[in-house]
Protein backbone atom coordinates (compact mmCIF):
# COMPACT_ATOMS: atom_id res chain seq x y z
CA UNK A 1 0.00 0.00 0.00
CA UNK A 2 0.95 3.38 -1.38
CA UNK A 3 0.95 6.04 1.83
CA UNK A 4 -0.45 9.06 0.67
CA UNK A 5 0.46 12.74 0.65
CA UNK A 6 -1.50 13.92 3.58
CA UNK A 7 -0.27 10.40 5.51
CA UNK A 8 3.53 11.40 4.54
CA UNK A 9 2.71 15.31 5.67
CA UNK A 10 1.84 14.06 9.11
CA UNK A 11 4.30 11.64 9.67
CA UNK A 12 7.20 14.47 8.62
CA UNK A 13 5.31 17.13 11.16
CA UNK A 14 5.69 14.31 13.66
CA UNK A 15 8.67 13.72 13.00
CA UNK A 16 9.78 17.25 14.03
CA UNK A 17 7.39 17.48 16.47
CA UNK A 18 4.68 20.08 14.68
CA UNK A 19 1.71 17.99 15.42
CA UNK A 20 -0.93 19.12 18.27
CA UNK A 21 -1.02 15.91 20.95
CA UNK A 22 -4.29 14.56 20.00
CA UNK A 23 -2.87 14.34 16.38
CA UNK A 24 0.48 12.81 17.76
CA UNK A 25 -1.59 10.07 19.23
CA UNK A 26 -3.52 9.07 16.46
CA UNK A 27 -0.65 8.97 14.16
CA UNK A 28 0.89 6.93 16.84
CA UNK A 29 -2.10 4.37 17.35
CA UNK A 30 -2.08 3.99 13.29
CA UNK A 31 1.31 3.46 13.16
CA UNK A 32 1.25 0.65 15.55
CA UNK A 33 -0.07 -1.64 13.19
CA UNK A 34 1.33 -0.47 10.35
CA UNK A 35 4.87 -1.04 9.08
CA UNK A 36 4.64 0.93 6.26
CA UNK A 37 4.48 3.77 8.36
CA UNK A 38 6.94 2.91 10.39
CA UNK A 39 9.41 2.65 7.05
CA UNK A 40 8.08 6.30 6.35
CA UNK A 41 9.12 7.33 9.85
CA UNK A 42 12.76 6.15 9.11
CA UNK A 43 13.51 7.09 6.32
CA UNK A 44 12.03 10.63 6.93
CA UNK A 45 14.15 10.14 9.90
CA UNK A 46 17.13 9.57 7.63
CA UNK A 47 17.05 12.41 5.77
CA UNK A 48 16.36 15.01 8.45
CA UNK A 49 19.66 13.52 9.91
CA UNK A 50 21.67 13.48 6.55
CA UNK A 51 20.90 17.22 5.60
CA UNK A 52 21.53 18.64 9.17
CA UNK A 53 24.66 16.96 7.90
CA UNK A 54 24.70 19.75 5.25
CA UNK A 55 28.51 20.99 5.16
CA UNK A 56 27.74 25.13 5.93
CA UNK A 57 30.36 26.80 3.47
CA UNK A 58 32.46 29.26 4.10
CA UNK A 59 31.91 32.80 2.44
CA UNK A 60 33.75 33.57 -0.72
CA UNK A 61 34.29 36.83 0.24
CA UNK A 62 32.83 39.59 2.83
CA UNK A 63 29.60 41.18 1.47
CA UNK A 64 30.20 44.64 3.79
CA UNK A 65 28.51 47.49 2.19
CA UNK A 66 30.18 50.33 0.42
CA UNK A 67 28.44 53.57 0.28
CA UNK A 68 28.50 53.76 -2.91
CA UNK A 69 26.44 50.44 -3.42
CA UNK A 70 23.85 51.96 -1.50
CA UNK A 71 23.96 56.18 -1.71
CA UNK A 72 24.33 55.86 -5.55
CA UNK A 73 21.73 58.46 -7.10
CA UNK A 74 18.78 56.41 -8.53
CA UNK A 75 19.96 55.73 -12.30
CA UNK A 76 17.73 56.83 -14.25
CA UNK A 77 15.59 54.24 -16.58
CA UNK A 78 16.85 54.48 -20.10
CA UNK A 79 13.29 53.25 -21.11
CA UNK A 80 11.32 55.74 -18.68
CA UNK A 81 11.10 58.43 -21.85
CA UNK A 82 9.35 55.68 -23.84
CA UNK A 83 7.35 54.66 -21.01
CA UNK A 84 5.95 58.05 -19.86
CA UNK A 85 5.05 58.96 -23.94
CA UNK A 86 3.13 55.72 -23.84
CA UNK A 87 1.65 56.50 -20.69
CA UNK A 88 0.98 59.97 -22.09
CA UNK A 89 -0.90 59.03 -25.27
CA UNK A 90 -2.61 55.95 -23.07
CA UNK A 91 -4.39 58.73 -21.26
CA UNK A 92 -4.92 61.07 -24.63
CA UNK A 93 -6.64 58.21 -26.32
CA UNK A 94 -8.90 57.45 -23.18
CA UNK A 95 -9.77 61.34 -23.42
CA UNK A 96 -10.55 61.12 -27.21
CA UNK A 97 -12.48 57.84 -27.20
CA UNK A 98 -15.05 59.52 -23.78
CA UNK A 99 -14.99 62.48 -25.70
CA UNK A 100 -16.00 60.76 -29.10
CA UNK A 101 -18.69 58.35 -27.07
CA UNK A 102 -19.89 61.71 -25.22
CA UNK A 103 -20.52 63.55 -28.71
CA UNK A 104 -21.86 60.60 -30.28
CA UNK A 105 -24.54 60.03 -27.16
CA UNK A 106 -25.42 63.83 -27.03
CA UNK A 107 -25.95 63.82 -30.96
CA UNK A 108 -27.81 60.54 -30.81
CA UNK A 109 -29.82 62.58 -27.88
CA UNK A 110 -30.85 65.65 -29.86
CA UNK A 111 -31.56 64.25 -33.39
CA UNK A 112 -34.06 61.87 -31.11
CA UNK A 113 -35.35 64.78 -30.05
CA UNK A 114 -36.26 66.32 -33.11
CA UNK A 115 -37.86 63.20 -35.02
CA UNK A 116 -38.25 60.27 -32.31
CA UNK A 117 -37.20 57.40 -32.85
CA UNK A 118 -41.06 55.64 -33.17
CA UNK A 119 -41.50 58.05 -36.08
CA UNK A 120 -38.69 57.02 -38.00
CA UNK A 121 -39.46 52.61 -37.69
CA UNK A 122 -43.01 53.60 -38.61
CA UNK A 123 -41.75 55.32 -41.80
CA UNK A 124 -39.19 52.74 -42.79
CA UNK A 125 -42.09 50.12 -42.31
CA UNK A 126 -44.36 51.73 -44.22
CA UNK A 127 -41.84 52.31 -46.65
CA UNK A 128 -41.28 48.37 -47.10
CA UNK A 129 -45.16 47.81 -46.99
CA UNK A 130 -45.35 50.46 -49.82
CA UNK A 131 -42.77 48.53 -52.17
CA UNK A 132 -44.46 45.10 -51.02
CA UNK A 133 -48.23 46.69 -52.05
CA UNK A 134 -46.81 47.53 -55.23
CA UNK A 135 -47.80 44.46 -57.06
CA UNK A 136 -51.11 43.93 -55.14
CA UNK A 137 -52.04 47.29 -56.63
CA UNK A 138 -51.72 46.13 -60.38
CA UNK A 139 -54.79 43.75 -59.94
CA UNK A 140 -57.08 45.69 -57.93
CA UNK A 141 -57.71 48.04 -60.97
CA UNK A 142 -61.26 48.39 -60.24
CA UNK A 143 -60.25 50.40 -56.61
CA UNK A 144 -57.73 52.18 -59.04
CA UNK A 145 -60.23 54.30 -60.87
CA UNK A 146 -62.09 55.17 -57.79
CA UNK A 147 -58.62 56.81 -56.28
CA UNK A 148 -58.91 60.51 -55.62
CA UNK A 149 -56.12 61.97 -57.02
CA UNK A 150 -57.45 65.37 -55.80
CA UNK A 151 -56.62 63.84 -52.55
CA UNK A 152 -52.94 64.02 -52.78
CA UNK A 153 -52.98 67.71 -53.76
CA UNK A 154 -54.49 68.12 -50.27
CA UNK A 155 -52.09 66.97 -48.30
CA UNK A 156 -49.96 68.63 -46.38
CA UNK A 157 -46.69 69.53 -47.14
CA UNK A 158 -44.08 67.13 -46.15
CA UNK A 159 -42.15 68.18 -43.43
CA UNK A 160 -38.72 69.09 -43.70
CA UNK A 161 -37.06 65.70 -41.41
CA UNK A 162 -39.21 63.39 -43.49
CA UNK A 163 -38.18 64.66 -46.45
CA UNK A 164 -34.74 63.83 -45.54
CA UNK A 165 -35.31 60.38 -44.27
CA UNK A 166 -36.36 59.26 -47.65
CA UNK A 167 -32.77 59.20 -49.17
CA UNK A 168 -32.27 59.56 -53.09
CA UNK A 169 -36.16 60.80 -54.07
CA UNK A 170 -36.56 63.46 -56.83
CA UNK A 171 -38.24 65.92 -55.40
CA UNK A 172 -41.37 65.78 -56.87
CA UNK A 173 -42.24 62.34 -55.42
CA UNK A 174 -40.28 62.81 -52.65
CA UNK A 175 -43.28 65.04 -51.62
CA UNK A 176 -46.21 62.70 -52.75
CA UNK A 177 -44.46 59.67 -51.26
CA UNK A 178 -43.72 61.38 -48.10
CA UNK A 179 -47.43 62.88 -47.97
CA UNK A 180 -48.25 58.76 -48.20
CA UNK A 181 -46.20 57.76 -46.04
CA UNK A 182 -46.44 60.51 -43.52
CA UNK A 183 -50.49 59.78 -43.71
CA UNK A 184 -49.90 56.21 -43.10
CA UNK A 185 -47.78 56.56 -40.39
CA UNK A 186 -49.90 59.31 -38.27
CA UNK A 187 -52.90 57.06 -38.75
CA UNK A 188 -51.14 53.77 -37.81
CA UNK A 189 -50.29 55.91 -34.58
CA UNK A 190 -53.56 56.78 -34.00
CA UNK A 191 -55.40 53.81 -35.03
CA UNK A 192 -53.21 50.96 -34.19
CA UNK A 193 -51.91 47.70 -36.06
CA UNK A 194 -54.83 46.97 -37.56
CA UNK A 195 -55.26 50.18 -39.37
CA UNK A 196 -51.63 49.66 -41.01
CA UNK A 197 -52.71 46.54 -42.57
CA UNK A 198 -56.11 48.22 -44.06
CA UNK A 199 -53.94 51.36 -45.39
CA UNK A 200 -51.34 48.97 -47.33
CA UNK A 201 -54.18 48.77 -49.47
CA UNK A 202 -55.08 52.57 -50.21
CA UNK A 203 -51.00 53.05 -50.31
CA UNK A 204 -51.15 50.60 -52.85
CA UNK A 205 -53.83 52.32 -54.85
CA UNK A 206 -52.16 55.26 -54.36
CA UNK A 207 -48.83 53.97 -55.98
CA UNK A 208 -50.91 52.07 -58.42
CA UNK A 209 -51.80 55.33 -59.25
CA UNK A 210 -48.06 57.19 -59.69
CA UNK A 211 -47.28 53.69 -61.66
CA UNK A 212 -49.81 54.50 -64.48
CA UNK A 213 -47.56 57.90 -64.89
CA UNK A 214 -43.57 56.78 -64.36
CA UNK A 215 -43.94 54.08 -61.62
CA UNK A 216 -39.60 53.08 -62.56
CA UNK A 217 -38.52 56.79 -61.90
CA UNK A 218 -40.31 57.49 -58.63
CA UNK A 219 -38.44 54.92 -56.89
CA UNK A 220 -35.25 55.53 -58.86
CA UNK A 221 -32.39 57.46 -56.54
CA UNK A 222 -30.80 59.75 -58.07
CA UNK A 223 -27.37 60.17 -59.12
CA UNK A 224 -25.66 61.92 -56.42
CA UNK A 225 -23.76 65.26 -57.54
CA UNK A 226 -20.37 65.34 -56.15
CA UNK A 227 -20.34 68.34 -53.89
CA UNK A 228 -18.16 70.75 -54.80
CA UNK A 229 -16.80 71.67 -51.65
CA UNK A 230 -15.93 69.52 -48.20
CA UNK A 231 -18.09 69.72 -45.74
CA UNK A 232 -14.94 69.97 -42.64
CA UNK A 233 -17.41 69.50 -39.74
CA UNK A 234 -18.17 65.61 -41.70
CA UNK A 235 -14.39 64.72 -41.33
CA UNK A 236 -14.32 62.64 -38.34
CA UNK A 237 -11.43 63.85 -36.57
CA UNK A 238 -12.08 62.18 -32.74
CA UNK A 239 -11.59 59.23 -35.11
CA UNK A 240 -8.37 60.11 -36.65
CA UNK A 241 -7.25 61.49 -33.36
CA UNK A 242 -8.10 58.38 -31.83
CA UNK A 243 -6.22 56.02 -34.16
CA UNK A 244 -2.94 58.07 -33.81
CA UNK A 245 -2.89 58.17 -29.94
CA UNK A 246 -4.12 54.60 -29.76
CA UNK A 247 -1.27 53.81 -32.28
CA UNK A 248 1.05 55.85 -30.77
CA UNK A 249 0.51 54.04 -27.33
CA UNK A 250 1.27 50.41 -28.40
CA UNK A 251 4.11 51.40 -30.39
CA UNK A 252 5.99 53.91 -27.47
CA UNK A 253 4.79 50.57 -25.21
CA UNK A 254 6.66 48.02 -27.54
CA UNK A 255 9.52 49.83 -28.18
CA UNK A 256 9.71 50.15 -24.19
CA UNK A 257 9.65 46.68 -24.13
CA UNK A 258 11.87 45.56 -27.21
CA UNK A 259 14.16 48.08 -25.29
CA UNK A 260 14.15 46.70 -21.79
CA UNK A 261 14.58 43.19 -22.79
CA UNK A 262 17.61 44.17 -24.88
CA UNK A 263 18.80 45.47 -21.81
CA UNK A 264 18.19 42.60 -19.87
CA UNK A 265 20.15 40.50 -22.33
CA UNK A 266 22.88 42.95 -21.83
CA UNK B 1 22.01 27.99 31.09
CA UNK B 2 21.82 31.66 32.48
CA UNK B 3 25.55 32.67 30.90
CA UNK B 4 23.87 31.59 27.93
CA UNK B 5 20.48 33.40 28.11
CA UNK B 6 22.81 36.27 29.28
CA UNK B 7 24.82 35.75 26.03
CA UNK B 8 21.48 35.88 23.85
CA UNK B 9 20.47 39.11 25.40
CA UNK B 10 23.78 40.88 24.79
CA UNK B 11 23.65 39.97 21.17
CA UNK B 12 19.89 41.22 20.75
CA UNK B 13 20.58 44.77 22.55
CA UNK B 14 24.00 44.87 19.87
CA UNK B 15 21.87 44.01 17.52
CA UNK B 16 19.02 46.40 18.31
CA UNK B 17 22.24 49.07 18.54
CA UNK B 18 23.08 48.67 15.67
CA UNK B 19 19.48 48.12 13.80
CA UNK B 20 19.24 51.15 14.91
CA UNK B 21 22.43 53.14 14.57
CA UNK B 22 21.82 51.68 10.56
CA UNK B 23 18.73 53.56 10.59
CA UNK B 24 20.52 56.81 11.00
CA UNK B 25 22.45 56.33 8.12
CA UNK B 26 25.41 54.46 10.09
CA UNK B 27 26.76 51.85 7.25
CA UNK B 28 29.54 50.68 9.57
CA UNK B 29 27.20 49.47 12.16
CA UNK B 30 24.92 47.61 9.34
CA UNK B 31 28.23 46.25 8.35
CA UNK B 32 28.45 44.33 11.87
CA UNK B 33 25.34 43.08 11.03
CA UNK B 34 26.59 41.92 7.49
CA UNK B 35 29.78 40.12 8.91
CA UNK B 36 27.55 38.07 11.55
CA UNK B 37 24.95 37.26 9.27
CA UNK B 38 26.58 36.75 5.89
CA UNK B 39 27.81 32.96 6.83
CA UNK B 40 23.70 32.27 6.84
CA UNK B 41 22.59 34.23 4.33
CA UNK B 42 25.15 32.78 1.71
CA UNK B 43 24.80 29.14 2.53
CA UNK B 44 20.52 29.66 2.18
CA UNK B 45 21.31 31.71 -1.22
CA UNK B 46 23.59 28.77 -2.63
CA UNK B 47 21.41 25.96 -1.12
CA UNK B 48 18.50 27.15 -2.95
CA UNK B 49 20.11 28.90 -6.16
CA UNK B 50 22.59 26.05 -6.11
CA UNK B 51 25.59 28.08 -8.26
CA UNK B 52 28.12 29.80 -6.05
CA UNK B 53 28.47 33.12 -8.33
CA UNK B 54 24.68 33.04 -8.23
CA UNK B 55 24.39 33.03 -4.76
CA UNK B 56 27.25 35.36 -3.99
CA UNK B 57 25.44 37.82 -5.94
CA UNK B 58 21.56 37.12 -4.53
CA UNK B 59 23.61 37.80 -1.29
CA UNK B 60 25.28 40.82 -2.16
CA UNK B 61 21.53 42.02 -3.29
CA UNK B 62 19.90 40.94 -0.28
CA UNK B 63 22.01 42.86 1.99
CA UNK B 64 21.63 45.87 0.05
CA UNK B 65 17.91 45.29 0.04
CA UNK B 66 18.18 44.95 3.82
CA UNK B 67 20.08 47.88 4.27
CA UNK B 68 17.50 49.84 2.29
CA UNK B 69 14.28 48.28 3.79
CA UNK B 70 15.62 48.26 7.80
CA UNK B 71 12.87 51.12 8.55
CA UNK B 72 10.19 47.86 7.84
CA UNK B 73 11.81 45.63 10.28
CA UNK B 74 9.47 46.01 13.58
CA UNK B 75 11.11 43.66 16.18
CA UNK B 76 11.07 40.07 16.33
CA UNK B 77 13.01 37.67 14.81
CA UNK B 78 15.95 39.12 12.69
CA UNK B 79 16.79 35.94 11.21
CA UNK B 80 13.71 35.57 9.55
CA UNK B 81 13.20 38.77 8.59
CA UNK B 82 16.61 38.16 6.75
CA UNK B 83 15.97 35.19 5.21
CA UNK B 84 12.35 36.67 4.23
CA UNK B 85 14.42 38.99 2.11
CA UNK B 86 17.20 36.36 1.34
CA UNK B 87 14.59 34.31 -0.32
CA UNK B 88 13.13 37.05 -2.36
CA UNK B 89 16.93 37.90 -3.35
CA UNK B 90 17.13 34.00 -4.53
CA UNK B 91 14.04 33.88 -6.34
CA UNK B 92 14.73 36.83 -8.56
CA UNK B 93 18.39 35.28 -8.91
CA UNK B 94 17.16 32.26 -10.14
CA UNK B 95 14.86 33.11 -12.90
CA UNK B 96 17.40 35.75 -13.85
CA UNK B 97 19.88 32.55 -14.19
CA UNK B 98 17.32 30.43 -15.91
CA UNK B 99 16.59 33.11 -18.77
CA UNK B 100 20.41 33.17 -18.95
CA UNK B 101 22.98 30.87 -20.47
CA UNK B 102 24.06 27.62 -17.69
CA UNK B 103 26.75 28.41 -15.62
CA UNK B 104 28.84 25.61 -14.67
CA UNK B 105 28.79 24.36 -10.99
CA UNK B 106 32.06 23.68 -10.93
CA UNK B 107 34.38 26.81 -10.31
CA UNK B 108 36.92 27.44 -12.83
CA UNK B 109 40.07 29.18 -13.13
CA UNK B 110 40.72 32.15 -15.21
CA UNK B 111 41.40 29.68 -17.90
CA UNK B 112 37.85 28.36 -17.83
CA UNK B 113 39.74 24.90 -16.08
CA UNK B 114 37.81 22.92 -13.37
CA UNK B 115 39.65 24.02 -9.73
CA UNK B 116 41.10 21.29 -7.57
CA UNK B 117 38.32 22.54 -4.81
CA UNK B 118 36.58 26.02 -4.01
CA UNK B 119 38.50 28.29 -1.98
CA UNK B 120 35.18 28.72 0.13
CA UNK B 121 34.62 24.62 0.86
CA UNK B 122 38.65 25.14 2.71
CA UNK B 123 38.85 24.47 6.10
CA UNK B 124 42.27 24.48 7.21
CA UNK B 125 41.53 22.57 10.43
CA UNK B 126 40.39 19.31 8.34
CA UNK B 127 42.35 16.94 6.83
CA UNK B 128 42.90 16.03 3.12
CA UNK B 129 40.38 13.05 3.08
CA UNK B 130 37.89 14.81 5.62
CA UNK B 131 37.53 17.83 3.28
CA UNK B 132 37.15 15.53 -0.44
CA UNK B 133 34.10 13.39 1.84
CA UNK B 134 32.53 16.79 3.28
CA UNK B 135 33.09 18.25 -0.75
CA UNK B 136 31.62 14.79 -1.68
CA UNK B 137 28.45 14.90 0.72
CA UNK B 138 28.12 18.80 -0.33
CA UNK B 139 28.03 18.02 -4.42
CA UNK B 140 25.70 15.15 -3.50
CA UNK B 141 23.27 17.16 -1.14
CA UNK B 142 23.20 19.86 -3.55
CA UNK B 143 22.78 17.98 -6.80
CA UNK B 144 19.88 15.95 -5.15
CA UNK B 145 18.42 19.80 -3.92
CA UNK B 146 18.80 21.01 -7.53
CA UNK B 147 16.19 17.96 -8.59
CA UNK B 148 13.63 19.71 -6.63
CA UNK B 149 11.07 22.85 -7.49
CA UNK B 150 12.77 26.03 -5.95
CA UNK B 151 9.67 26.34 -3.58
CA UNK B 152 10.30 22.85 -2.28
CA UNK B 153 13.70 23.29 -2.06
CA UNK B 154 13.73 26.71 -0.07
CA UNK B 155 10.90 24.97 2.65
CA UNK B 156 13.46 21.96 3.07
CA UNK B 157 16.77 24.47 3.43
CA UNK B 158 14.67 26.63 5.66
CA UNK B 159 14.33 23.70 8.09
CA UNK B 160 16.17 20.95 7.77
CA UNK B 161 19.72 22.32 7.29
CA UNK B 162 19.29 26.48 8.78
CA UNK B 163 17.16 24.81 11.60
CA UNK B 164 13.95 26.78 11.56
CA UNK B 165 10.67 25.55 13.00
CA UNK B 166 7.53 25.55 10.56
CA UNK B 167 6.20 28.89 11.66
CA UNK B 168 9.41 30.47 11.12
CA UNK B 169 9.30 29.15 7.87
CA UNK B 170 6.41 29.88 6.85
CA UNK B 171 6.37 33.81 8.08
CA UNK B 172 10.06 33.88 5.93
CA UNK B 173 7.71 31.86 3.03
CA UNK B 174 4.54 34.43 3.55
CA UNK B 175 2.47 31.11 3.37
CA UNK B 176 0.25 28.73 5.06
CA UNK B 177 1.67 26.21 7.62
CA UNK B 178 -0.41 23.73 5.92
CA UNK B 179 1.55 24.26 2.51
CA UNK B 180 5.32 24.47 4.63
CA UNK B 181 4.12 21.05 6.07
CA UNK B 182 2.75 19.29 2.99
CA UNK B 183 5.75 20.82 1.03
CA UNK B 184 8.68 19.56 3.17
CA UNK B 185 7.17 16.10 3.20
CA UNK B 186 7.45 16.01 -0.58
CA UNK B 187 10.61 17.38 -0.81
CA UNK B 188 12.30 14.84 1.79
CA UNK B 189 10.00 12.53 -0.15
CA UNK B 190 12.09 13.47 -3.41
CA UNK B 191 15.62 13.50 -1.26
CA UNK B 192 15.06 10.46 0.13
CA UNK B 193 14.72 9.31 -3.76
CA UNK B 194 17.62 10.94 -4.95
CA UNK B 195 20.03 10.50 -2.18
CA UNK B 196 20.00 6.54 -2.71
CA UNK B 197 21.81 7.35 -5.53
CA UNK B 198 24.90 8.46 -4.05
CA UNK B 199 24.69 6.54 -0.85
CA UNK B 200 28.41 5.51 -0.50
CA UNK B 201 28.67 9.35 0.48
CA UNK B 202 26.85 9.39 3.03
CA UNK B 203 27.83 9.34 6.97
CA UNK B 204 28.25 5.50 7.53
CA UNK B 205 25.43 5.39 10.00
CA UNK B 206 22.95 7.30 7.32
CA UNK B 207 23.86 4.62 4.52
CA UNK B 208 20.08 3.12 4.82
CA UNK B 209 18.79 5.09 3.44
CA UNK B 210 15.54 4.10 1.54
CA UNK B 211 16.29 0.50 2.22
CA UNK B 212 13.58 -0.31 4.52
CA UNK B 213 10.85 0.67 1.57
Amino acid sequence: MKISNRDLAQISAYLDGELSQRDSNKLETRMEGNPEFQAALEDLKTVKAVLSHTPQLSVPRNFTLKPELVESPQRQSPTRGYRLAAAALSFLFIGVVVLDIGSGVLRGGLSAAQAPKADEVMLEAAVEEMEEAAPLAKEQTVEEEIAPAAEMEEAPPAPEYLATGVEGESAEMEGEATIAVQDEADRASENGEDAVGEESLDLGNELSQDEDTEPEEAWMPPEQEPSPTVDISRIPWLRILEIIFGLGAVGFGAAAWIRHRKIRKG
Amino acid sequence: MAAAAGGVLIRDMDLKDRISKSLEGDLDAFNQIVLEYQGLVYNQAYRVIGEPDAAADATQDAFISAYKKLHTYRGGSFKSWLLRIVSNACYDEYRRRKRQPVVPLTPETDQGEDLESAPWLEDPAENPEEFAQRKELSAAIQTCLNRLDVEFRTVVVLIDIQGMDYASAAAVMDSPLGTIKSRLARARKGLQDCLREFKELLPRNLRHVGEVV
